[in-house]
């Protein structure tokens, strides 16, 4: 029995964590890396 | 946590929009990142709390290695690496910083399954503050940390884009909108630990 609800727990955090994991970093990455950030490495403008 | 720590993420790609967003994702779940092939690996566990099914909140990790002080200390300097080689001193050390910000938000929430040495030597004692025995003031904190994050995100993106390519000003709004619905779907998962 332990094993089990041992198993769902796990499973249901897996599904948040991953379906996270894929929401931010992949479409929401995308989407950002479209928007006219500056680089990383673009000198930084001080006002 | 899950989605508290995107919305974190999100926060901080406010603040230094020069460090792309998809590694300040990536960053602030590093640490279970590396946990899942440990997992699998039956070297680290995640049990539910004695005398519940499970859940959010009713969950203890045995983490030794990932989660501990020195593990997420380590984690993060190899993130940082990484970003450094990659981007330079500044995202290296923005990322890495996220990086540990993960311990810092578990340490909140976990009862005291946090140990300070990777291993848990005996003697070293575990840590957590244990928000998650109150599992809907927990969820009050994570919630507030994602609206945080798509608030803060959304204003930096549309002042950005409004300035540099105002003809792409859509851009900004579906990209603040695909995050916010992102942390409400994570987190929701999550609470009904579907």
């Amino acid at each position: 029995m332990n094993t089990v609800v041992e198993t769902d727990q796990k499973e249901g955090a897996s599904m948040s964590f991953f379906v996270g994991l894929l929401l931010f970093v992949v479409v929401v990455g995308r989407l950002d890396a479209r928007l006219p950030w500056p680089r990383p490495r673009d000198p930084e403008v001080r006002s | 946590v899950i989605a508290g720590h995107f919305g974190l993420a999100a926060a901080v790609k406010a603040r230094e929009p020069r460090v792309p967003l998809w590694a300040l994702m990536l960053a602030t779940q590093w640490l279970d990142v590396v946990f899942v092939p440990l997992y699998l690996a039956h070297v680290e566990r995640l049990v539910p709390v004695p005398g519940t099914g499970g859940g959010y909140g009713n969950a203890i990790i045995h983490a030794d290695y990932t989660h501990s002080l020195v593990g997420a200390v380590a984690l993060a300097a190899l993130f940082a690496l990484f970003a450094f080689l990659r981007w330079g001193r500044r995202p290296a050390l923005v990322l890495g910083a996220v990086v540990f910000s993960h311990w810092v938000l578990d340490l909140v929430v976990h009862r005291h399954d946090l140990p300070l040495l990777p291993g848990a030597p005996a003697g070293f004692p575990s840590v957590g503050l244990g928000l998650w025995r109150h599992p809907a003031a927990a969820a009050i904190a994570e919630i507030a940390l994602v609206l945080w994050g798509a608030y803060s995100y959304w204003r930096a993106a549309v002042a950005t884009t409004r300035t540099r390519e105002p003809a792409r000003l859509r851009r900004a709004y579906i990209a603040a909108a695909a995050l916010l619905v992102s942390g409400l779907v994570t987190l929701g998962l999550d609470l009904i630990g579907a």
